[in-house]
């Protein structure tokens, strides 16, 4: 009761704040929090298109979910994505970043542009224009390889090749971010450390290796958090370029979440799935967290 | 961190408490098992059906189409057509008002609109769109039964294999207006540029075995130029009829067992016909990517003369036609044949292409329903149902439209079908429920089977696993 009244308190004192902030509250709270809630509700409830004719289950709607081989197939794939796409943004982002660094001011602009504009450009875009690239007869892929005499190959519609396109696709607009944040990591190191490095007779690579890097390590938490976030939600590039096929071997969750509820209308299903992501995206954020707590971030 | 527990304790109790208290929806009419319903004897249903409700309604109707969209030659647009026809209708039943609109595919490129209008308990009265969009409705025990809005004469016009897809049982949950029959299309002038116009099928009957057709393949594929025999499009559930098609010419290989509620397509007679499919993507004659392929990818290929021979001849007659007139491509010469058959059975019926049918949303109030059948009986009718159908470049379903057309893209698959009959490729052998499902396990499994070394028995063994335990869970009549 005291609490409640001294939160009162608070709130007549700095009610314009409040009111400043409260647009994105009520947002928050209609958008987000509510349907999140409801959600997690109707994830024990069989429920298709007539809601009000919903059907309480319980946690049977999740006990058949890790019986389903699409779903064991597709939260799979969709760690696949995050243990491939993830490392791989954070070692391909540092490397430019490292080789980015030492160029004058105008050359760091020209390549943080160029890096990050695909990452502005969207998903959505850029897999319009890799789906030409990938085209089997007309792309501009299997043109260059037939060059060098190398079969075409049909990248969207073979396993595991479907896979791996969607990979190389969604790199190209998520180490955009990661290189700016790297780039200010990098600038922020002091040069004295770096000058008692050069005194103390290391050379480029042992520095990258002893100094920068260690110095970089919250930047490297920060992307891995964003970046692990970020391809757990992964969806467009999926829908744009293989469906999810063949056969689910290149699904992701979110994207069997737009199935099972927009195709197949089964919404209670639809929200287990999405509970599960949340549950798996909670546990990777407590951890790295945890981990950021560690650094003293 | 003691918060933890019992913060997930009230983000339980809300969520729960959240979704129990979502308001049964008034206008949402409450979900039955679609079990089949005792349909009313023809006789009474036909006196039913002229009986006047006394009472002023509103019938909320929605058509799949877009707006603007002209449905005949002289630019009529479907709205106005559709005024005109409810026009005229509203004379003879002065307390209907007919809520119409056309609807489209969404910006995500589907018909997201309507499951949006269901979900919030506000769908149309009747909705019209192809067959397998308004099943879904119907699987989750959502449409009426349509049997007391025709007439004994009606059932009798209807087209066989149309009309069974459209019932379940007794329960006629749909009513067609429009199939497109389709067969096969060949670029003659491929062949024609060959010297291989020997191999093409010959009249009367336009019709390959599965042998000829082989051979002919083989004549004309020449990869080394991006010209390819044929494709098959596996990249999305709703190309299942190109590949659905092939069965037809197959007769003993049934796809589901109507009787038993089993999928069949495992059986020895089946794997004959994917693996006789399996050879023409084993021999590169057919557009790399099948398993990722749609038919919008696979357009281009026909237009450019990059494949020979393609089924769902009448879509590609029509986009030939729009992209000549068009200027976009030069005109070339093409042919209209039978799907091959096994050379042990008899000419391959010719293929359905999905109907547009109507489907009427449960209802509570009984005078409205019937005035709802009777809008439907009257659009039913062959002088209305037909110009929808030719309206949408298809065919009326019904014998006693007299409906004949100049147009070889339509003469020919009509005349095909009259002859050899027609086949339904996407209920193949009956309709299940929980179909939207069946189809998603079917596409996988087709991507499965255009792979290199694919074991087909293996892959058909794991559908109809998977689509046998998809029908289990079905609602028990």
């Amino acid at each position: 009761m005291t609490k409640l009244k001294t939160l009162a308190h608070e709130i007549r004192r700095g009610w314009t704040g409040y009111l400043f902030i409260a647009p994105g509250y009520v947002a928050f709270i209609a958008f987000m929090l509510i349907p999140l809630l409801f959600a997690i509700g109707l994830s024990f409830y069989q429920s298709s298109f007539d809601i009000s004719a919903r059907k309480l289950v319980g946690f049977a709607q999740y006990v058949q979910l890790f019986k389903d081989p699409v779903f064991i197939k597709t939260l799979l794939n969709t760690i696949k994505y995050t243990l491939v796409i993830v490392p791989a943004t954070v070692i391909i982002s540092m490397l430019l970043a490292l080789l980015i660094d030492p160029l004058g001011m105008r050359a760091q602009s020209f390549f943080r542009g160029a890096f990050y504009i695909p990452g502005v450009a969207g998903g959505v875009v850029l897999s319009v224009v890799w789906l030409w690239i990938f085209n089997p007869t007309y792309g501009l892929l299997n043109f260059i390889l037939g060059i060098f005499g190398i079969e075409p190959k049909t990248w969207l519609a073979t396993n595991p090749l479907s896979f791996w396109a969607v990979c190389a696709v969604v790199l190209t607009f998520t180490v955009g971010q990661p290189i700016i944040l790297f780039l200010a990591g990098l600038a922020s190191i002091p040069q004295d450390i770096m000058d008692a490095a050069t005194v103390d007779g290391a050379n480029g690579l042992q520095k990258t290796f002893f100094v920068r890097m260690p110095l970089l390590r919250p930047v490297i938490l920060f992307v891995l958090a964003t970046q692990t976030i970020q391809v757990f939600q992964l969806w467009e590039v999926i829908y744009m370029l293989t469906n999810g096929g063949p056969y689910n071997t290149s699904n992701s969750l979110v994207f069997l979440i737009f199935q099972t509820a927009f195709i197949n209308a089964k919404y209670g299903k639809a929200s287990a799935i999405g509970v599960v992501l949340l549950i798996i995206i909670l546990f990777f954020t407590f951890i790295q967290l945890r981990l950021w707590r560690d650094t003293d971030v | 961190m003691k918060k933890i527990p019992f913060l997930f304790v009230v983000i339980a109790i809300l969520s729960l408490l959240l979704a129990a208290c979502q308001p049964q929806t008034a206008e949402t009419p409450a979900a039955e098992e679609p079990a089949a319903t005792e349909a009313a004897a023809p006789e009474e249903t036909a006196t039913e059906a002229a009986a006047e409700p006394a009472k002023e309604v509103t019938i909320t109707y929605w058509a799949f189409g877009s707006e603007g969209a002209v449905m005949n030659e002289s630019g009529e647009l479907w709205t106005d057509w559709y005024a005109k026809v409810f026009e005229e209708y509203k004379a003879e039943h002065p307390n209907v008002t007919i809520d119409f609109s056309v609807k489209g595919y969404d910006a995500s490129g589907t018909t997201l609109f309507i499951d949006t209008a269901v979900a919030a308990g506000t769908p149309p009265d009747i909705y019209f769109d192809t067959k397998f969009r308004v099943k879904k409705y119907f699987d989750v025990g959502l449409l009426e039964d349509l049997g007391p809005a025709l007439t004994e004469a009606d059932l009798a016009a209807y087209d066989p294999a149309v009309f069974a897809g459209s019932k379940s049982g007794d329960m006629v949950w749909s009513i067609p207006a429009s199939g497109g029959y389709w067969n096969m299309i060949v670029n003659k002038s491929l062949f024609d540029k060959a010297g291989k116009t020997d191999l093409l099928p010959k009249a009367p009957d336009f019709a390959w075995t599965t042998e000829e057709f082989m051979t002919a393949c083989k004549a004309i594929n020449d990869p080394a130029n991006d010209v390819y025999c044929t494709a098959f499009f596996a990249g999305s559930p709703s190309m299942d009829s190109a590949t659905n098609q092939w069965l037809a010419g197959f007769p003993d290989c049934k796809f589901f067992d109507q009787d038993a509620k089993h999928y069949t397509v495992n059986s020895p007679e089946c794997a004959e016909a994917f693996t006789f499919l399996h050879t023409i993507y084993d021999e590169g004659l057919m557009v790399p990517g099948a398993a990722g392929l749609i038919d919008d990818t696979t357009d281009p290929y026909w237009l450019n003369q990059q494949v020979a021979v393609l089924g769902q001849g009448n879509w590609y007659d029509s986009i030939t036609k729009k992209a000549v007139g068009e200027g976009t491509i030069q005109p070339f010469d093409y042919m209209f044949v039978q799907f091959p058959n096994n050379p042990a059975a008899p000419v391959t019926p010719v293929g359905m292409s999905n109907p547009d049918v109507w489907g009427v949303f449960k209802q509570t109030d009984p005078d409205k329903l019937q005035a709802i059948y009777d809008l439907v009986q009257y659009m039913q009718r062959p002088e209305i149902a037909s110009q929808i159908a030719v309206g949408w470049g298809k065919i009326p379903v019904r014998s006693d439209a007299n409906f004949s057309s100049e147009d070889p893209a339509v003469a020919a698959p009509l005349e095909a079908a009259r002859k050899f009959g027609s086949y339904d490729p996407y209920f193949v052998n009956g309709v299940p429920c929980n179909y939207t499902d069946v189809r998603g396990a079917w596409a996988e499994a087709r991507q499965a089977f255009w792979q290199d070394n694919a074991d087909i028995q293996a892959v058909l063994d794991e559908f109809v696993t998977r689509a046998d335990g998809i029908i289990a869970e079905c609602p028990q009549p």
